[in-house]
């Protein structure tokens, strides 16, 4: 399959992309009948700049269709293939996660060939093709403790560990090290499987103190 | 040695023109500024037709070798057939610059002589010489629509004639078989009127391209010397002279010289010393490289098998970026389980942490990656490592086999996930990095263009050896024989040094730069290349034949069978109306031995060391010259 990026046409735009703060859903403005790719980046990225380098990956992972799938390995890139039938029913589609960046490209898919050609985005005065959304998380660290002993003889002690809990609801498309701690001299980046782990902990007698690598992502 | 100048070609005849040069400045540098006799009058030269203007760069150079601080201070124009305008041409540094000049700008230029700017002895004359050159003419009349071009010059000069010492200065090319113009020019000549005051000149010369004893000139190089030094004698603070040759009369000349034979010298000296290398760079195959047992150091790996530089550069950027085994117990982990994480594998490490350590590596290496100066400074670097360790055709070589040299120095094992991870740290970063073509790529393109550059340079180099082929050899045994022993006597001393230089050139301008050097450091060892020519000549013989007597042997060619006239004549030529000798006089005991021998020769102080020049001066009369 070939993917390739042509030239903008004033008659098949794709614009205007919008996200209600709270809201999981993206809308955009599409010309009647034309087929969409929503693509994620890393917050604050040049995206129409990228726009070819999704081209490359498009063809190595195929179109994605009926949700996000990452295309570089987890690294910050998602795209996902929004036919105009699926586009009809809420004028958008569900985004994948936050702290980044969206773009919605037009495309139209060649039936027999499967080729898929992507219209140049434009910009068009305040209506753009791309749009950010940033993300609050919230982080709980506190000393880890457990209980010792029997009987009249249990309690509490410290375990030598601090005990870090992440939000219960997951933060889709994330990318490995948007966030990380500092403790000892390094930094050790946070995955997404810490993520879905929720609790995580950390042997030390400092606290590790938690940063973000992500312009979106704000740790509260 | 320096980069240099990037040069096309070098041959074995531009080492020679080095040479020669060298040699030629030695009566100017090395051996003190000496000046001989200056002119005494303003002058000008006058280049009548296309043929004669060729002539300037010969005429031109004879007289400033004489007299070097004239050259703004002697007017040549040249003046064609067609177009109205005159052709100012002079010297600008090495080069030589022509520019039309309007008839009504020769004037203003010929009042600049009289300024003072260039300090004439007097300015009661002009002198001013017409050169015509008979080369080019394919009809008698050709001669007389030259000649024309005199009055011209003469208007347009705007000096009154009673002021002006003028000579027509002829060079007559003759035919062996049928002589049509010769002959024309020849009757011309014989109907000369000098006493029509207004129209005529106060002296012709007329010099033939073929001697009274039949012999013919290959080009005008000895006519364009003639006429240099009847130039010379005749612009002469000595009145005498100067009077005999503009008294109205038509005249030629007999010729001889001596000089240092610098072009022979250079010729011997450069082409013996090029002969030595004859088996150097041969550009044979050299396959063998990747065998040599000390191929992995010269191509720069270390203990590891990992390039030195990317090694170093490692250990410089991520020296406190790898975890220690404390650190890594500071990782995250799934339970509250005291497990010491450092002495898991990378596997279990890795499971343990979610992950945490892939990432924290991938981060890690992109830290690493290095900027644009960094690459850059890694190709000098290494450029210069393939240098020191391989030949050109080795380094040829390396870049016909360079999917072999890859793998040898990608030659890093994948860590496997088995591995503790305190040792995966450091071995996952070698493995990645010679797996990354952004650090990798750069070492492979230097090799390319080594071999590349290597390629062009013996392409370049076997050119150049062949150059020393085209040369012409040396007629004199007994100046081959003298300077293959001054040369044998560099070599005994300094061979070792010199093939060890030359290992070290590179390119055609790092060969040019040492070719020229040790040129150089044979001239300066060697104080008879920088001698007068007498005293080199002296030297020669005397290697020869100590009896000899090196004078003697000087003034036999100034007047033996190396002297010839240069016009043949009905009647013989007579008496001389002047005999000179012109050489330098300071310090000279050729010049004491000749003014002893020669008490009618009139001797002019030329200030050059490198030759000696005889020349005669004969009226020709009308019936001597049909």
């Amino acid at each position: 399959m070939k993917v390739e990026m042509i030239p903008s046409d004033p008659k098949q735009i794709a614009i205007n992309l919008t996200h209600k703060m709270g809201s999981r859903f993206l809308k955009w403005d599409s010309t009647p009948g034309l087929n969409a790719i929503l693509i994620q980046f890393p917050y604050g990225e040049d995206v129409i700049a990228r726009v070819p380098e999704v081209c490359s990956l498009l063809e190595d992972y195929g179109l994605p269709e009926g949700g996000f799938q990452s295309l570089n390995e987890g690294k910050g890139i998602w795209g996902r293939y929004v036919p105009y039938e699926e586009y009809q029913k809420d004028k958008g589609c569900e985004l994948n996660g936050e702290a980044c960046t969206y773009l919605v490209v037009g495309c139209k898919v060649d039936k027999i060939t499967g080729d898929v050609q992507i219209y140049t985005p434009t910009e068009q005065a305040m209506m753009k093709p791309y749009c950010s959304i940033s993300y609050e998380m919230s982080i709980q660290t506190r000393r880890h403790t457990v209980m010792t002993g029997f009987g009249p003889f249990k309690k509490e002690v410290d375990s030598g560990f601090y005990e870090v809990s992440f939000p219960s609801q997951a933060l889709e498309g994330y990318m490995d090290g948007s966030i990380a701690y500092q403790l000892g001299g390094i930094e050790v980046p946070i995955t997404g499987e810490m993520l879905k782990q929720k609790t995580i902990y950390v042997e030390s007698e400092d606290m590790p103190i938690f940063v973000s690598n992500n312009k979106g992502l704000t740790l509260k | 040695m320096g980069n240099g100048e990037t040069i096309k070609s070098l041959s074995a005849k531009d080492l020679i023109t080095y040479f020669s040069g060298r040699m030629c400045n030695a009566s100017y540098l090395e051996n003190g500024i000496t000046t001989g006799k200056e002119p005494c009058y303003p002058m000008i030269v006058f280049m009548l037709g296309s043929e004669a203007i060729k002539g300037y760069e010969q005429l031109s150079q004879n007289l400033f070798q004489i007299w070097p601080q004239y050259q703004d201070g002697i007017l040549f124009l040249g003046l064609e057939k067609e177009g109205d305008d005159f052709i100012y041409i002079r010297r600008d540094n090495t080069s030589v610059v022509r520019e039309t000049l309007p008839e009504e700008n020769v004037s203003r230029l010929v009042e600049g002589l009289f300024s003072g700017e260039t300090p004439f002895a007097s300015t009661e004359r002009l002198l001013v010489y017409y050169l015509i050159d008979t080369a080019a003419f394919f009809e008698e009349q050709e001669y007389d629509e030259i000649c024309s071009l005199r009055y011209k010059a003469e208007t347009a000069i705007g000096v009154v004639k009673t002021r002006i010492l003028d000579m027509q200065i002829i060079l007559l090319k003759e035919n062996q078989g049928g002589n049509l113009i010769g002959n024309y020019v020849r009757n011309k000549l014989s109907e000369y009127d000098f006493s029509d005051r207004e129209h005529s000149v106060k002296g012709i010369l007329v010099l033939s391209n073929i001697s009274e004893d039949n012999k013919m000139l290959p080009s005008w190089n000895v006519a364009y010397r003639i006429a240099s030094s009847v130039i010379v004698l005749s612009n002469n603070s000595d009145s005498r002279v100067t009077a005999d040759l503009f008294s109205g009369m038509i005249f030629t000349a007999g010729y001889a010289r001596v000089e240092k034979p610098t072009a022979d010298i250079a010729n011997v000296i450069v082409k013996n010393f090029v002969e030595r290398f004859t088996n150097k760079s041969t550009g044979q195959k050299a396959d063998y490289v990747l065998q040599d047992k000390s191929f992995n150091e010269k191509i720069g790996l270390d203990e590891n098998g990992m390039l030195r530089i990317l090694s170093d550069y490692i250990a410089e950027i991520s020296g406190n970026m790898i975890p220690t085994p404390d650190q890594f117990n500071y990782f995250p982990r799934r339970s509250d389980d005291h497990i010491d994480l450092s002495v898991l594998t990378v596997k279990e490490f890795n499971e343990e942490t979610m992950g945490a350590w892939g990432c924290y590596f991938g981060n890690l290496l992109g830290k690493m990656a290095p900027s644009k100066e960094t690459i850059e400074s890694w190709k000098e670097e290494y450029k210069r490592l393939l240098r020191s360790g391989f030949t050109l055709e080795e380094r040829i070589a390396l870049a016909e086999q360079i999917s072999e040299v890859e793998k040898r120095i990608k030659n890093v094992k994948e860590v496997s996930e088995q591995t503790g991870i305190t040792k995966a740290a450091e071995d996952s970063m070698r493995y990645s990095i010679v797996n990354n073509d952004r650090f990798m790529a750069v070492f492979l393109e230097s090799i390319r263009e080594e071999g590349e550059s290597a390629t062009q340079f013996i392409a370049s180099w076997k050119q150049f050896l062949q150059s020393r082929l085209q040369i012409f050899s040396v007629r004199d045994e007994n100046l081959e024989i003298f300077y293959k022993k001054i040369l044998q006597n560099y070599l005994d001393s300094h061979e070792e040094k010199v093939f060890e230089d030359f290992e070290e050139v590179q390119n055609l301008s790092q060969l040019k730069e040492f070719f020229e050097d040790k040129l150089k450091e044979i001239y300066l060892g060697n104080e008879v290349l920088s001698d007068s020519f007498e005293v080199e000549l002296g030297e020669r013989l005397k290697d020869q034949d100590e009896e000899i007597d090196v004078q003697h042997y000087i003034s036999d060619k100034l007047t033996g069978d190396d002297f010839h006239r240069y016009l043949s004549v009905q009647f013989s030529l007579g008496e001389p109306v002047l005999s000179a000798i012109l050489l330098k006089q300071e310090g000279s005991a050729l010049y004491a031995s000749l003014k002893e021998a020669n008490e009618n020769t009139y001797f002019y102080d030329t200030g050059d060391g490198n030759l000696a020049e005889s020349t005669v001066i004969y009226r020709v009369t009308s019936d001597n010259l049909i």
